[in-house]
């Protein structure tokens, strides 16, 4: 909970800092800084394509909700929407993968003074975004603190209050629809897609991965709904990705939420062997403050990996674009154990003005890593 | 970048298209007449760029877009956020060709980034409403996606219009047809003529701001009303008070500049501005296909003082291809500008991303003569990291002019 105030107090201070004009300067002094930083790490690699011919991808969308109250940022998320959909068969795409944090406020009426769409109108647009894929890839998202309430996560009572499930009805896209394996049910209440357990058929000596995607912080009804759903006879031996709004902190930090969701979850679920989340990033929005990697020894000895990645804040927060149009591509080789990690971005790779921007080099934005067995 | 082998294949066939055209109708104009104003060394350069290109091999071609590139880069510069240099100017925004945006699915947000920074500066910069300069879609009519490209016409059409859903009803938009909103993939002769589906996109209900702008409409007996033809009023206030933008179809028959010419002479004395597709080339010079529209028109109208129009940019160009200016006489003595801007093939050619989100902001000074223009690139303007590329500073790509009033 401490880590949590510290950064919801650094978040505002600088916020307001920025906003009111006072720090202004300052913080885009700061800004560009970094931006001349991380600039060394930035590379061309040319055009999007697999490493190997053989191995398929699934997409990793860092959280969007900076792309959406500002209208002038919104249609960067289309660029990334419609560049997926272009890409679904040269980079043998088998799904999409959504931290959380979908849009900027879940249930205002008003914009603030700050920006210019309210909530409906953030909800509606990533809605039209995600048209682009609809009916062609399973598209796994999940609620992030943002997603919650009116302006964001407000305690245990803000349960089942995000939008979420309505604007992204699985009924809008039957791939998504066929890829849900089972969803957490409470007594009377509607089903929401807050947990759902999805099976993603990645091809090859993968076989069946299911996604196991959680609401923030989940409760101990979900965890241990959860762990009796993995220990069925089917997913016994099967490999299981966890994807949860807030887990990982920059520099591989983890928090106390996360150590509670490590203990009671992932360290006793032997099919869990990554973690995926958003949340956390750095005001400044420096590269390393946004992404990471660790990995931390399980129950029966094995490795699980986590990862970090949260571009919203990329240079700037809201006096940037939303996060550059970055998306991660995380490459399925075909020896059934390797993950390879590389950060795009969309925005950049458009141009040829800009294309030797277009991809992130530094060890936490490209790595690969080898599963146990 | 690579480019796959269906793109090359469409650069190759439209270069020759081009090639075959401009230097024939040059050669042929040169021949008969002999008092065409374009000297023939500025035409043979003109043809040479495209023979230049269109002999490459792909890499060739590449390295010779990437010198290009490279020679632009520092006329590009950071000059900030785009705000008003005078207290009491206004602004028109002017669209090249959009045709390049809307065929890819994978590019045309590009298009929609420039509606919406429209959208969001129309207070800051006190923009009174947009120019298009033809060219919305690729293809007007087709039922399939060609040439490597994913979307075919109906999907042209409704993204560019979606995009613009972005302006409905906040500021008037003044579109002309240019070649590319005609026929199937392109104008077919005059025959084509009525064919464009942007008056069925474009319909002027859906934004209450150009319906009121509208003054004037060419119909022809026994045809639905377009808006290939139209006078439309702009009123940008101060010392300008209304202005005229008559929008013309593309390569516009003789009995529209009849129609046209007979128009003008109602408003001869107000400030009138003609928006029609194809006029200027690169190289600064009035295509020899165009020339009617100067002598049958523009001379004899004092009304126009200024003419915007795009068209003409070869496939991996620089900036200074993909603009020109000129200054002309009128009929009685007066300056007439022509203003060309088409960055449709700056981001990657034909088949790249559409013109990397560049558009103009026509800056109608407070003295109600001057005109300052710049060219700023919304795609590069979005992003901290690429900000320093978001504006084009080279004396062509930004400048300013007083009409002779």
């Amino acid at each position: 909970m401490k880590t949590k105030l510290i950064f919801l107090i650094a978040f505002f201070a600088i916020i307001t800092g920025s906003v009111c004009g006072k720090n202004r300067k300052d913080y885009e002094q700061r800004v560009m800084e970094t931006v001349e930083k991380d600039r060394l790490t930035l590379k061309d690699l040319g055009k999007p394509a697999l490493t190997n011919p053989e191995a398929s991808t699934m997409i990793l969308l860092g959280d969007t909700q900076t792309y959406t109250p500002k209208m002038c940022n919104q249609p960067v998320l289309e660029m990334m929407t419609a560049w997926i959909a272009y890409n679904i068969k040269p980079l043998n795409i088998k799904a999409l993968l959504h931290t959380g944090d979908i849009v900027e406020y879940n249930a205002r009426v008003d914009h603030g003074s700050a920006f210019d769409q309210n909530s409906k109108q953030q909800w509606e647009w990533v809605s039209h975004c995600f048209k682009r894929l609809d009916n062609k890839l399973p598209c796994i998202l999940i609620p992030g603190n943002h997603d919650y309430s009116n302006n964001w996560f407000s305690g245990e009572e803000s349960r089942n209050t995000s939008q979420f499930s309505k604007y992204f009805d699985p009924s809008r896209n039957y791939k998504t629809q066929e890829a849900i394996y089972r969803v957490f049910t409470e007594k009377h209440k509607h089903q929401t897609i807050d947990n759902v357990i999805y099976k993603i058929d990645v091809g090859g000596k993968w076989g069946e991965v299911y996604v196991v995607a959680l609401e923030l912080n989940p409760r101990k009804e979900v965890i241990d709904w959860v762990l009796k759903r993995l220990e069925s006879k089917r997913l016994k031996d099967k490999l299981a990705i966890l994807l949860t709004h807030s887990y990982l902190a920059p520099n591989a930090v983890m928090p106390k939420d996360a150590k509670f969701l490590w203990e009671n979850l992932v360290k006793k679920a032997p099919q869990i062997r990554l973690v995926l989340s958003g949340h956390y990033a750095e005001f400044y929005g420096s590269f390393k403050g946004h992404s990471a990697v660790r990995s931390d020894v399980n129950d029966v000895g094995k490795n699980v990996y986590s990862i970090l990645f949260d571009p919203q804040c990329t240079y700037g927060g809201w006096n940037g674009s939303g996060g550059d149009g970055w998306l991660r591509l995380l490459e399925f080789q075909p020896d059934g154990k390797t993950i390879k990690v590389r950060t795009y971005s969309v925005l950049y790779g458009h141009s040829p003005m800009t294309k030797h921007l277009a991809w992130r080099t530094a060890p936490y934005d490209m790595f690969e890593f080898t599963l146990d067995k | 970048m690579e480019i796959p082998n269906s793109d090359n294949r469409e650069c190759e066939f439209m270069n020759v298209k081009k090639i075959l055209s401009i230097a024939s109708v040059a050669c042929a104009t040169l021949a008969c007449f002999g008092t065409v104003k374009t000297p023939k060394e500025v035409i043979d350069r003109v043809c040479s760029v495209y023979q230049i290109q269109n002999k490459m091999t792909g890499a060739e071609r590449m390295a010779y877009y990437q010198k290009m590139i490279e020679k632009d880069l520092p006329t590009q510069k950071d000059l900030g956020e785009p705000r008003l240099s005078a207290r009491g100017a206004s602004t028109v925004i002017l669209f090249g060709d959009t045709q390049t945006y809307t065929p890819r699915m994978q590019y045309q947000p590009i298009m929609e980034l420039m509606t919406t920074w429209v959208a969001v500066n129309i207070e800051k910069l006190n923009i009174k409403g947009l120019l298009h300069t033809g060219d919305v879609v690729e293809q007007n009519n087709v039922a399939r996606a060609y040439w490597g490209a994913n979307q075919n016409s109906k999907q042209q059409w409704e993204w560019a219009s979606h995009c613009f859903e972005r302006l409905d009803d906040k500021i008037p938009t003044f579109f002309c047809t240019g070649n590319h909103d005609y026929g199937h993939y392109s104008f077919d002769g005059q025959k084509s003529k009525g064919t464009s589906q942007l008056t069925k996109y474009f319909d002027v209900s859906r934004n209450e701001k150009t319906m009121h702008s509208i003054v004037e409409i060419y119909k022809e007996p026994h045809k639905p009303e377009l808006l290939d033809n139209v006078l439309y009023r702009l009123s940008l206030g101060g010392k300008w008070g209304d202005i005229y933008i008559l929008s013309l179809e593309f390569a516009p028959r003789k009995e529209v500049l009849a129609w046209a010419c007979e128009l003008m002479k109602k408003y001869s004395e107000r400030c009138v501005i003609l928006l029609t597709h194809r006029y200027l080339s690169f190289g600064d010079i009035v295509l020899p296909e165009a020339e009617n529209i100067w002598f049958d028109f523009i001379k004899k109208s004092p009304a126009i003082k200024f003419v915007v129009c795009g068209h003409y940019a070869p496939t991996y160009t620089d900036f200074k291809s993909s603009v020109a200016f000129r200054q002309d006489t009128n009929a009685i003595g007066k300056k007439v500008y022509s203003m060309m801007f088409d960055p449709q093939s700056i981001g990657g050619g034909w088949s790249g991303n559409g013109g990397d989100g560049w558009l103009r902001i026509l800056e109608f000074q407070p003295d109600g003569k001057t005109i300052k223009v710049s060219t700023y690139s919304t795609l590069f303007g979005v992003s901290p990291t690429t900000k320093h590329l978001a504006w084009r500073t080279a004396p062509y790509d930004m400048f300013e002019f007083t009409l002779d009033k």
